[in-house]
């Protein structure tokens, strides 16, 4: 994969700038749920554009989805991937209501969902924008019940747009210790990664 | 021709995949086709079927598989038919998919994708003469797409929906 080639410093760059993100974006979505939450980094991968469909679960399952799309110097798709009825319980969580009360994801729970890719967004970019010193903007979130296949090929269409690989970072979310079935995807623009890793190495400037 | 359920075979089309059978077994799928285009032919006459997945509308800078791209993909999907004897005057061609989930301002280009999938389809199928019999494409949600070898019946399924036969 030459053209996304990282050796073992811009590796341990980018995991350090990853982490450190993470564990904000985390702590955005426990002070809003009031309850434990973790992002367990499951991988951070360079991939073949046609491996990553592959790895994702299977591409015929319905997938609530909460799309953002990062705009500063490293543009990302950021994806956080819940089924129906975990999205469902994280919107009873958050409203405050019994579990099983959420039914249909109508305008409130989409609202509340979006809210949380929203926050969970904000505070990886907030992240990324302090280490990296570059300023980074985040869409409103769009939220999206359907198949994960129809989710996701237009997001790895445009990563294939002149590319043939792509970094894939893949975290489980955990709530009080427990896995709860979601990702929190985010896949960086190829073209820009390069740039990102030396924006984010000790004494750029 | 009815084959019984437990004698079938699935078969999944990847993304920028293109897969031909004439088994009347076999089921080709794709089983989530948002900006992406499903683009199916059959030849009733030699039971011969094809589905191309579709990722991207032209090969500007292109890049194996070249079946991802429309115009590209197109073309081998007719090509294979051909090749396997198929006669185009008779194949039926269907199409689904070119939807548009995420529609952002700040990133226009993903939401174009299954606009410009759809016309670069289009534009290819008529070069050769061909248009699509039936289509289940555009608007905001996602599909899976079967086309049954053994009679060529195409059928769309929408999350949350009834299938439909093409």
């Amino acid at each position: 994969v030459p053209e996304l080639e990282l050796g073992a410093v811009d590796r341990a760059v980018l995991d350090r700038a990853i982490l450190a993100s993470l564990e904000n974006a985390a702590d955005g979505l426990s002070q809003m749920t009031g309850r434990s939450v973790r992002l367990r980094t499951l991988r951070v991968a360079v991939l073949g554009i046609d491996e990553i469909a592959s790895e994702l679960p299977p591409l015929g399952e319905p997938m609530v989805a909460v799309y953002l799309w990062l705009s500063s110097a490293m543009p990302a798709h950021i994806v956080l991937l819940l089924p129906p009825i975990r999205a469902r319980e994280l919107v009873d969580l958050l409203m405050d209501l019994p579990l099983g009360t959420t039914s249909q994801l109508d305008d409130m729970a989409t609202s509340a969902l979006g809210e949380v890719g929203n926050l969970m967004g904000g505070f990886f970019a907030n992240s990324l924008s302090d280490l990296s010193g570059q300023i980074a903007t985040l869409s409103t979130p769009v939220v999206i019940e359907d198949l994960l296949g129809a989710v996701m090929d237009g997001i790895i269409s445009q990563l294939s747009l002149g590319h043939d690989v792509a970094l894939l970072i893949e975290t489980a979310i955990q709530q009080d210790n427990h896995d709860v079935d979601g990702l929190f995807l985010v896949l960086p623009d190829p073209a820009a990664l390069r740039t990102f890793i030396d924006a984010l190495r000790p004494g750029h400037v | 021709m009815t084959i019984p359920e437990a004698a079938r075979t699935v078969v999944a089309v990847g993304m920028g995949e293109l897969t031909l059978s004439s088994d009347p077994s076999k089921i080709l799928v794709i089983y989530g086709l948002g900006s992406c285009v499903g683009v199916c032919a059959y030849d009733p006459e030699l039971g011969l079927g094809g589905v191309l997945h579709v990722m991207l509308p032209a090969s500007g800078q292109p890049r194996e598989p070249l079946t991802r791209y429309a115009d590209r993909g197109v073309e081998a999907l007719l090509q294979r038919m051909e090749d396997e004897g198929a006669d185009l005057g008779r194949t039926q061609i269907r199409l689904a998919g070119g939807a548009s989930l995420i529609a952002l301002e700040s990133n226009p280009g993903l939401a174009s994708i299954g606009d410009r999938n759809l016309l670069s389809v289009r534009q290819t199928l008529a070069h050769r003469g061909l248009q699509a019999v039936a289509e289940h494409v555009g608007g905001n949600v996602g599909r899976r797409l079967e086309l049954a070898i053994a009679d060529g019946t195409v059928t769309v399924r929408v999350v949350g929906g009834q299938s439909s036969i093409l």
